[in-house]
């Protein structure tokens, strides 16, 4: 290359990175949300148009994937107008691509987002309408238990405050974290369903004497052990100051005695072999099989694990939520709503959006998802459910501690690094590599960065 | 040659500028970025979990980089004047990671390696039970674990760069070296070896930002834990951009490292490379 051809070869590139840097300037991101959803308060809208929604969601799992699918070929046949056009993906490629969707010009008119940090990401950007004159007129409000059970999708309009506020998604599924458990195996070792937490501990002890695994969990992928942690918390800090903490109210903490007190049992069970050999090192679909073969006596998990059991052991499976100290009914524990729905600020059709949401959520739906042996959030009409299944315990479970308003949200909604953080201590906490006072240090710690 | 440079300025320089510009921001992903110069970068470098990071990655280069260059050095003195059978299809199977998706290893390792998995199996079944562990799961064992994997496939690379480089030592270089009395070893540290630096430098290039890249298969077997035992950079740039919003810290780690990459790739270059 000759210097000459050289020198202007430079001059272009250069004059073409500028360019470029001109017209890449300017702060990154829109401020352009949707319009807001003013009168959007009818139940009805125009049958005789045709019109197709995009529907994005996360229930990848046959059971609940199969449901959905039956619901919206119902909803289809119910207005031959419409067409729903679904996209599915797993939750991690789901929720590290739904913002970035949502915030397109194409956005999906109804979608799933997640409590926390998520929801609160598409409320400050606009990107979803909220739907309290909507929850009025299609009676959300009494659908779930409670109108409590709804607090973890309310939100300010500023995306400032959570748990009060106006109401942004609904929910098709509730998740409450609970025991199952092997009858065979608990027949065995000669121990009865407990009814105290210290039956239950002491049913830990006697089954690790007998060569059984006590609990089954497979925290390679970290998150499983957070669950068991949640409803540990659940039995001795107060549901209302964990709450609090989770929904980021000023003046809240985690470090706390209730709190020290559920890691320093967690830690015990760790040091004490009570969890599977090399449980930091098993994967959570591997732990799951293994329990469905047989091995095990208990897994504190949710309803999403129910078929993965049920399905290998059928009625061998049951399920009871963690027994209260003093034995008695109606104890706190770990759940919410599933993940909500959201309408689109961007969508044009946001009525039909609204009753597609309606129909997958109400009693009639429910029936069809407690059919495919997952947990609905509204009652089942027209579904018999194995009354000796772990379903059944599940669905009375939910039932009562949604209507008693006594479920405690789930810990990692607190912050965005809260799982990394949260996750990631208990890994450590349950090999003893740190205490629990420095475990719950450390997560009051980022809270706190993150709420300053 | 104007044609690939637009090609080039299109695809690699202009989402590296406005990588760099986006990294001067606090930006979520998705409302109005905020702009706040060099903060992300002195946040950044006063961070223990960024520093950590990168010292795992300093672990890492030893077996993506360093372990298969040996292995790879020593296989070629071994096999290069063998007359071995069947040393094409050895060299084939040694390759063969390299062409396998990092998923797909990923997930095939995280098998091998559970605890109830076919290593562990072998361990007890040659009498080395004491032996057994969660590899992925123990908080010592973790990152070598990890960097055992690496080793598998960068070694293929390493040997196969080698033996090609070996073919042009002249044979006459070798011939005068056994004239003057040299053994095997002699040999290898007087001919071979000098003989190979070209290849060298291309292996420790491509080896060492291999290491620093990783990102699918330690996302696939580990995502970082326990605890944080297994965290890298690349880790760090996509929890930050893709789950926790802060996009602008993301593009400021991803800065630094190919500031690091380049310097290093520089470096090797320059002192490994045969002056022609």
């Amino acid at each position: 290359m000759t210097s000459s051809h050289a020198r202007s070869l430079t001059a272009v590139l250069v004059a073409a990175i500028l360019a470029l840097m001109a017209a890449a300037c300017g702060s990154p991101g829109s401020s352009n949300g949707g319009s807001a959803a003013s009168g959007l308060a009818s139940t009805s809208f125009d049958t005789s148009k045709k019109v197709t929604i995009t529907m994005w969601d996360t229930e990848n799992s046959p059971g609940p994937s199969k449901a959905l699918n039956e619901l919206i070929s119902q909803f289809e046949q119910k207005y031959p107008n419409v067409t729903v056009d679904r996209t599915v993906k797993n939750f991690d490629d789901y929720m590290a691509t739904i913002k970035l969707a949502a915030s397109s010009d194409n956005a999906p008119d109804v979608f799933q987002g997640n409590e926390g940090s998520v929801d609160q990401a598409l409320v400050k950007a606009h990107l979803i309408v909220p739907l309290d004159s909507l929850a009025k007129a299609y009676g959300w409000d009494s659908r779930f238990g409670s109108s409590a059970a709804l607090n973890p999708l309310r939100w300010s309009a500023d995306g400032r405050h959570w748990g009060t506020g106006d109401l942004w998604g609904v929910a098709q599924k509730a998740e409450v974290l609970g025991v199952f458990y092997n009858k065979a195996t608990m027949q065995r070792l000669g121990i009865k369903v407990p009814t105290t937490f210290a039956e239950f501990e002491q049913s830990l002890a006697t089954a690790k004497a007998g060569g059984v695994p006590p609990i089954m969990v497979g925290n390679l992928d970290r998150w499983p052990m957070g669950h068991v942690f949640m409803v540990l918390q659940s039995r001795f800090d107060d549901p209302t100051a964990i709450a609090n903490w989770t929904y980021g109210r000023p003046g809240s903490t985690f470090d706390d005695a209730g709190t020290r007190k559920a890691a320093s049992i967690l830690e015990q069970w760790g040091t004490k072999g009570y969890f599977e050999n090399g449980f930091n090192g098993v994967s959570q679909t591997a732990a799951a099989a293994r329990f469905g073969k047989g091995e095990g006596l208990y897994f504190i998990t949710g309803p999403w694990e129910n078929q993965t059991f049920a399905g290998p052991l059928k009625d061998g499976v049951g399920f009871f939520p963690l027994p209260s100290v003093d034995g008695s009914a109606g104890a706190p524990t770990t759940g919410s709503l599933s993940l909500p729905y959201h309408i689109s600020a961007k969508s044009q059709n946001k009525a039909v959006a609204a009753a597609f949401i309606n129909w997958i959520t109400d009693p009639h739906a429910a029936g069809i998802v407690i059919s495919n042996g997952d947990l609905p959030a509204a009652t089942p009409a027209g579904a018999s459910v194995d009354p000796q299944s772990s379903l059944e315990s599940i669905s009375q479970a939910w039932g009562e501690k949604s209507k008693a308003g006594t479920l405690t949200p789930y810990l990692d909604w607190a912050t965005p690094t809260m799982g990394d953080t949260l996750f990631g201590g208990l890994q450590q906490l349950s090999e003893g590599k740190v205490t629990p006072d420095q475990f719950a240090a450390a997560v009051q710690k980022d809270w706190e960065k993150a709420h300053s | 040659m104007l044609p690939a440079f637009v090609v080039f300025a299109v695809f690699v320089i202009a989402p590296m500028l406005d990588g760099a510009w986006i990294s001067l921001f606090q930006w979520d992903g998705v409302t109005v970025g905020r702009y706040v110069g060099l903060q992300n970068y002195r946040d950044i470098v006063n961070d223990p979990a960024v520093r950590t990071a990168f010292e795992h990655s300093l672990v890492l280069i030893v077996f993506y980089a360093a372990l298969p260059i040996v292995i790879g050095l020593v296989l070629t003195a071994a096999l290069s004047h063998a007359r071995v059978r069947g040393i094409t299809a050895v060299r084939t199977v040694i390759f063969l990671p390299q062409v396998l998706a990092a998923v797909v290893i990923g997930v095939a390792w995280k098998w091998l390696y559970d605890p109830q998995g076919p290593i562990n199996s072998f361990l007890g079944n040659i009498g080395l039970s004491s032996l057994e562990r969660p590899w992925l799961g123990d908080f010592t064992t973790a990152l070598p674990a990890v960097g055992v994997i690496g080793t598998w496939v960068t070694t293929g690379l390493c040997l196969v760069l080698f033996m090609a480089g070996v073919q042009r030592i002249p044979l006459s270089r070798y011939e005068a070296a056994r004239v003057d009395g040299a053994g095997p070893v002699r040999e290898f540290f007087a001919v071979t070896l000098p003989g190979l630096r070209n290849e060298l430098a291309v292996a420790l290039s491509l080896t060492v930002i291999t290491a620093l890249r990783a990102f699918d298969i330690i996302f696939v077997t580990t995502k970082g834990g326990p605890g944080s035992q297994t965290t890298v950079p690349s880790l760090l740039i996509y929890q930050r951009a893709f789950v926790t919003g802060q996009v602008g810290s993301a593009a400021a780690i991803g800065a630094i490292m190919g500031a690091i990459i380049l310097g290093l790739a520089v470096l090797i270059t320059r002192v490994v490379e045969e002056r022609t």
